[in-house]
């Protein structure tokens, strides 16, 4: 397994990015990637080679599943802050539509969102999200179809439920 | 939904200015290093809490009476606990200030306590005994022995669904028609008025006792069946509680849930996580309760419904209220 500089250097951004994309929060973000990364410093788990990053996000997504789900309240304390675009600095060229689209991802509900991210954003096929959140294909692709639909209801002005 | 497709060179245009870098780096190398530290060193602060506890327990202990003199059990509620009262009494919607009577055995459910309470767990289903919990089997439909009501009252009592034609303690390996391991053969087996196919109700000795449709031996919905099938349709729905979550006891917030659930629930199996200690009681306009077991995003009785979209509007709601 490569050592754990290689691992942050190869991973870290994505791993932050997806739990930014999830929690809409960069403090909350940073604080799950440091929790992810800390916990294969300590506990030094035997991964399969080309499943590390695999790996990060399944511990990364779970922590963030706990975030959002543990507190009722958790609107006030995750949700509320606008999900804010963080764009690199020659990036200054905002399209409203991707922002839009960047929103509406951010809006879905936390099972629907979790699937679009590691299939669309993080390119996983469906067996290996299924292996990941230890679900059966069929209700994977069910979430991914579901969170299609719910999303084009979003961009076309209607409501995250 | 083509840009979906793209979404990872979008986001790379729209969070490019995020990235892992050295800070944080070091800011994990730190807490890491931090960790068996901590916990050698954490020993004097769990001592600490403990003897704390241990004090607080003694003097609560020596104060409760003063503070908690003993009531009876149906005591007048202020709270706001999702409640039942007498199944069939005059057929009235619950509201939130309405004071409600127990019909339920001591200590089996507890209603109308402290609002601390709101939202711990409370299991409506009768428990097994003989490996199989008690249950009536209607041509392939089965209904699980609900703990409350203890004896449902006439009024309630909807058609006639026929009479058990075989008493076993097998259920599982009879051949159809109207089983049961609790009512006996002969008596009859009668719908739930206004609630046909989500609740049946039988005669157990002397007692008139309500049963949900639930799942049993790999078999949950029949045919074309749909969730509403299973249930009941959300203008009879008064409340809600959800297990860690609170209780919805305004009528229209609980009836809009209940459309949410009915309107997105996919269906994903006949089984019924059993391990699962979260629920969801349902309260209907005649008195009675129903529920469903909680667990990943989804819903149980009879089959496992994913339904995402019901949890985060049960979610918006309780902070709404």
């Amino acid at each position: 397994m490569p050592n754990f500089e290689e691992l942050y250097g190869q991973y870290a951004t994505d791993v932050l990015r997806v739990c930014y994309f999830y929690l809409g929060d960069r403090q909350k973000a940073e604080d799950v990637c440091q929790d992810v990364f800390v916990r294969l410093m300590i506990n030094t788990p035997q991964l399969e080679e080309g499943r590390e990053k695999a790996w990060l996000l399944k511990v990364a997504l779970n922590r963030c599943r706990d975030l959002w789900r543990g507190s009722w309240t958790r609107r006030v304390v995750l949700g509320s802050p606008v999900f804010e675009m963080i764009p690199a600095p020659d990036e200054s060229d905002h399209k409203d539509d991707e922002e839009a689209m960047m929103v509406a991802v951010h809006q879905l509900p936390s099972a629907f969102r979790e699937v679009i991210l590691l299939h669309y954003y993080q390119n996983y096929g469906i067996s290996e999200i299924a292996q990941m959140m230890d679900l059966p294909e069929g209700t994977i692709s069910s979430r991914l179809s579901r969170g299609r639909k719910k999303l084009e209801s979003i961009l076309q002005g209607g409501d995250a439920q | 939904m083509n840009r979906l497709e793209h979404l990872p060179e979008i986001a790379e245009r729209h969070l490019g200015g995020l990235t892992a870098d050295a800070r944080l780096m070091g800011k994990i190398k730190l807490a890491a290093a931090d960790q068996p530290t901590r916990r050698h060193a954490g020993w004097r602060p769990v001592l600490a809490s403990c003897v704390a506890l241990a004090l607080c327990l003694c003097i609560g202990l020596w104060a409760w009476p003063a503070v908690f003199p003993a009531a009876p059990v149906n005591m007048k509620a202020s709270s706001t606990l999702l409640g039942t009262r007498a199944a069939g009494d005059d057929i009235q919607p619950v509201t939130g200030d309405m004071i409600r009577a127990l019909d339920v055995p001591a200590g089996s459910i507890s209603v109308g306590g402290s609002t601390a309470d709101a939202g711990s767990y409370r299991n409506l289903f009768a428990p097994e005994r003989d490996g199989n919990f008690p249950l009536i089997m209607v041509n392939g439909a089965t209904y699980r022995m609900l703990i409350s009501p203890t004896n449902m009252n006439e009024k309630l009592l909807g058609e006639s669904l026929g009479a058990v034609t075989e008493y076993t303690l097998e259920p599982a390996l009879s051949n159809g028609g109207i089983v049961s391991n609790t009512v006996s053969a002969g008596d009859t087996v009668y719908a739930v008025k206004d609630i046909k196919g989500a609740m049946a109700a039988a005669y157990v000795k002397g007692s008139l006792r309500v049963f949900q449709r639930v799942s049993f031996a790999g078999t949950a919905i029949l045919g074309s069946e749909t969730l509403t099938d299973t249930l009941v349709s959300s203008e009879h729905i008064t409340a809600m509680e959800l297990t860690g979550a609170g209780v919805i006891d305004v009528p229209a917030t609980a009836q809009n849930l209940m459309k949410t659930l009915l309107d997105n629930a996919e269906y994903e199996s006949a089984s019924v996580g059993s391990g699962d200690t979260k629920s969801l009681l349902i309260g209907l306009d005649n008195g009675l309760l129903m529920q469903l077991m909680v667990g990943d995003d989804t819903l149980s009785a009879c089959g496992t419904w994913s339904c995402p979209e019901f949890f985060e509007a049960y979610a918006t709601a309780v902070e709404a209220e």
